[in-house]
């Protein structure tokens, strides 16, 4: 007979051990040094799947202390079922109070967006990554992604941008539009629309982008520039929705969500789902706007 | 030789490496580690000591050759870390204000170019920083990723020779160095290897 | 204050975990004991615990029966709580040698020393199915029981020795000659340190130990259908109890138990570089928990297969070890059933404005127009 005590478990604050924590801070101030690289690191095995926001945990749980008040989005919502679980889990594991309002978060993990709200000097944002190596469309084998990022050799990424443009007449990248950091290495910023990558350069915040699956995290430190690729005369563009306002709040200029209610009514609602409760109360919080080029 | 029980392995380690989070994030911004009870063997002060702690645990290793045994033991009993020769040295431990630390600094490792993160982490012990003042001091004037535009600091202890062989080493990016500057009074700054530092003596 | 969804989201997972465990009981049959799992379901739990890198027996039987079967599910569960135990000690290095055999052959030569053992295998069965384990109860199997004992042979007549490898048949005639030297010989741990390519073996090893046997199975059978060099001959297949040993604080080695181990040595032809080389035959490596011997000999031949250098998906490194890892490619798989709607309204607003486009190019070089002129009538 087994007896039950066997199975009981106790967790250290924060889940992770304290010697694995340790080479992941390691590793986050290493990325930090040289922004855009991926830093290998550990990635060990946590309680949520693969693909599932592992990365971003790990990210998370190392830089995460009981005075924090933790914020976790999924598609820009507080509410995404995955973001709640994740949520409860970092609730549990640390007793740290969360939070919806982005303002009041000192550590923030999201997945797929940047908040539209500007985020503050004291406060670090961690990016779930599922594909940290930008240059993995025109290269599959990481040792030769590696040399090209060594040698500053991106010459097959700008061939395979321009050929996007010869087929379609404008970069088709979606979301995880290729930006340079610092002037040097080629990095994806996750998968966020275009729409808030303008935002990751000169941010007053630190990022963290962290890939559990593929065992890499990048930073891109505060005030650092972050520039989409383009040619001179073919520029990035953000997403655009124009003459559209979020029919929640009649609030424009953010990222919106297109909703069907049925085959033929369409609206859209902003996305942010902390910026749009703010628009409603009318209390729109500051904002980074770009303007794509006429 | 002492070990450290009012430090909190999980707690004291967390608050620090914030701290250090912070200052490598900004470079010279001045931080300041959370007080905490250890007692160092001088000349390895409490910052530098600090540091190791919420650094170093024996998947690391680290030079201290230059403070001599003391140090030495008391960073290897604490934290497990492997002492090595200062070339495999993921840590070095140097005092700012010894013109032989330039000498060090050269040989401290910078990273391979596919993995330039294996380059090393110096640890540079000074008197004191602060914002302004400090006679005898050297004003730094710091721009790179990190500095809106550009900051100032100023550090005693602090030889220009160290500077510059910092500067040698860091020449190549993204090989380079990132170093730590802890000061006697325990403030920090980072310096990493994306830092463009210029210097005048005050 | 606050989004009015959320609270739908948490309770949406809460009443999801609910009913997702009424499936797992509404039959309202008597509850499986981790006794009765670890019994009956030997090797799934081997499979389990070797995709999961923790040798725990009872602890696979109780996420096998949490996860009602599942056994991707399982391994990732039991992988993820290995990651929160405390690691005491390394064991030192296991010597397959001392293996207590439970079943051992080699394909490659009718005879050997020690002889082929059969052991306990389906290999020579014929697939019918077996209406009896239908009906079948405790007292079937007592009386089942009493039988076999009774008719084994009591005490050994000779002393139980481990067995000489086959291998060394092989190397003592200087047939056997290694691939490459793997100049470092440092036994990297995949799971303190993320993997580097081209990774040395031992972290290939490793990774090829914690991989899903399907996956193992499925580039370890394309190797051998044209996609790869090789075709493998089993030197040598055992499956019995080893001892683990400890050094503990003092210093002193200590066994602190045995495991269930499956190794295979796989031969195959080395193919020859240069002109004056001689031909030999080397080696490829699996070993894994528990009896699972189509994992052990798949990971020979990969092993092999990847240090041999080609084209094909089972002779590079990145291909081979990334893709066969189970737990990171089911979790992978799964996210896609995760929120993109960002993502893909990105994508949506890109596709809208280049079909703008195409469509304004189309109107200025007259395309529109021309058809327009064809179907009206001729003025």
């Amino acid at each position: 007979m087994i007896a039950t005590r066997k199975f009981e478990h106790t967790y250290n604050f924060a889940f992770i051990d304290e010697r694995t924590k340790r080479e992941i801070r390691r590793k986050i101030l290493k990325a930090i040094a040289i922004p855009g690289y991926q830093v290998p690191y550990s990635s060990p095995e946590m309680p949520i799947a693969r693909g599932w926001g592992t990365g971003g945990l790990h990210a998370s749980l190392s830089i995460i202390g009981p005075d924090d008040v933790f914020k976790i989005i999924d598609q820009g919502s507080d509410a995404s079922v995955n973001a709640c679980n994740l949520r409860d889990f970092v609730r549990r594991m640390t007793s740290c109070r969360t939070t919806f309002d982005t303002a009041e978060a000192t550590l923030i993990q999201t997945r797929h967006r940047k908040p539209e709200e500007i985020l503050t000097e004291r406060q670090i944002i961690v990016f779930q990554v599922p594909q940290p190596e930008p240059l993995r469309s025109v290269e599959r084998y990481e040792f030769k992604t590696r040399i090209m990022h060594a040698e500053a050799d991106y010459a097959k990424m700008w061939v395979a941008l321009y050929e996007s443009y010869v087929k379609f007449g404008a970069i088709m990248n979606g979301a995880g539009y290729p930006v340079r950091v610092n002037g040097r290495y080629i990095m994806t910023p996750s998968p966020i629309p275009r729409w808030d990558v303008p935002n990751l350069s000169m941010a007053p915040c630190l990022h963290v982008f962290s890939a559990g699956r593929e065992k890499r995290l990048h930073c891109v430190p505060p005030f650092t520039r972050v520039e989409p690729l383009e040619f001179e005369d073919v520029k990035f563009r953000v997403e655009e929705f124009r003459e559209i306002v979020c029919a929640a709040s009649g609030g424009d200029r953010a990222f919106m969500d297109e909703i069907y209610e049925s085959e033929s009514t369409r609206k859209f609602v902003i996305n942010d789902s902390d910026f749009l409760d703010k628009v409603r109360l009318g209390q729109r919080p500051p904002q980074r706007l770009f303007q794509n080029p006429v | 030789m002492i070990r450290e029980t009012a430090y909190h392995e999980i707690f004291d380690s967390q608050r620090h490496f914030r701290t250090l989070l912070d200052a490598m994030a900004r470079p010279g911004k001045i931080d300041r580690f959370a007080p905490v009870a250890i007692t160092p063997p001088p000349p390895l002060t409490n910052a530098a000591a600090c540091t190791a702690l919420a650094l170093l645990d024996s998947d690391s290793t680290f030079d201290a050759a230059s403070l001599g045994p003391d140090a030495i033991r008391y960073v290897q009993v604490n934290t497990g870390a492997r002492a090595v020769p200062i070339a495999e040295a993921d840590f070095v431990f140097l005092d700012g204000g010894d013109v032989a630390s330039a000498e060090r600094i050269a040989a401290a490792r910078a990273g391979i170019p596919t993995y330039p993160e294996t380059g090393a982490t110096i640890v540079l012990q000074v008197s004191r920083m602060s914002r302004s003042s400090g006679a005898g001091g050297l004003e730094l004037t710091l721009s790179g990723p990190g500095i809106e535009t550009t900051t100032h600091v100023v550090i005693n202890g602090l030889q220009a020779r160290n500077l510059e062989s910092l500067a040698r080493r860091n020449r190549e990016f993204p090989l380079g160095v990132d170093a730590i500057v802890t000061a006697d009074d325990g403030g920090i700054i980072c310096l990493p290897r994306t830092t463009r530092v210029s210097w005048a003596t005050v | 204050m606050g989004y009015v969804a959320i609270k739908g989201g948490e309770d949406a997972i809460a009443q999801s975990i609910r009913l997702v465990e009424y499936y797992r009981v509404r039959g309202r049959t008597a509850p499986v004991s981790i006794g009765q799992i670890q019994g009956q379901f030997r090797l799934l739990l081997d499979k389990i615990m070797g995709e999961a890198s923790l040798y725990a027996p009872e602890h696979a039987a109780l996420v096998l029966k949490q996860n009602e079967g599942d056994v991707f599910e399982s391994a990732f569960m039991l992988r993820a709580y290995r990651a929160t135990l405390q690691r005491r000690y390394t064991a030192e290095t296991l010597v397959t040698r001392e293996m207590f055999i439970r079943r051992r052959l080699s394909s490659a030569f009718r005879e050997i020393p020690g002889g082929q053992i059969l052991g306990p295998t389906r290999d020579y069965s014929q697939r019918l199915l077996d209406g009896r384990l239908a009906t079948e109860t405790l007292g079937h199997i007592e009386d089942f029981l009493a039988q076999f004992e009774a008719a084994a042979p009591g005490r050994p007549t000779v002393p139980v020795t481990t067995l000489p490898k086959v291998i060394d048949l092989l190397q003592a005639q200087g047939l056997l000659r290694e691939v490459d030297d793997d100049a470092s010989r440092r036994v990297v741990d995949v799971t303190r340190e993320a993997v580097k390519f081209p990774a040395p073996r031992s972290a290939a090893l490793q990774m090829l130990a914690r991989a899903e046997t399907g996956g193992l199975m499925a580039l370890a059978y394309s190797a051998q259908r044209g996609f790869g060099s090789t075709h493998a001959t089993v030197g040598e297949l055992r499956v019995g109890e080893v001892p683990v040993r400890v050094r503990d604080a003092r210093g002193r080695i200590r066994v602190v138990g045995r495991i269930r181990l499956t190794e295979a040595e796989m031969i195959s032809r080395l193919r020859v570089q240069r002109r004056d080389e001689s031909p030999a035959l080397s080696l490829g490596y699996g070993l894994c928990f528990g009896q699972n011997e189509t994992k052990a000999i798949a990971m020979g031949i990969l092993d092999r297969a990847m240090r041999s250098g080609g084209d094909a998906p089972c002779q590079s490194q990145e291909f081979v070890l990334y893709h066969t890892e189970g737990i990171e490619s089911y979790g992978f798989t799964n996210h896609l059933k995760l929120p993109h709607y960002v993502t893909f309204q990105s994508s949506l607003s890109n596709l809208r404005q280049a079909i703008e486009r195409k469509d304004r190019k189309r109107g200025q070089l007259g395309f529109g127009a021309a058809v327009v002129n064809t179907t009206s009538s001729p003025s």
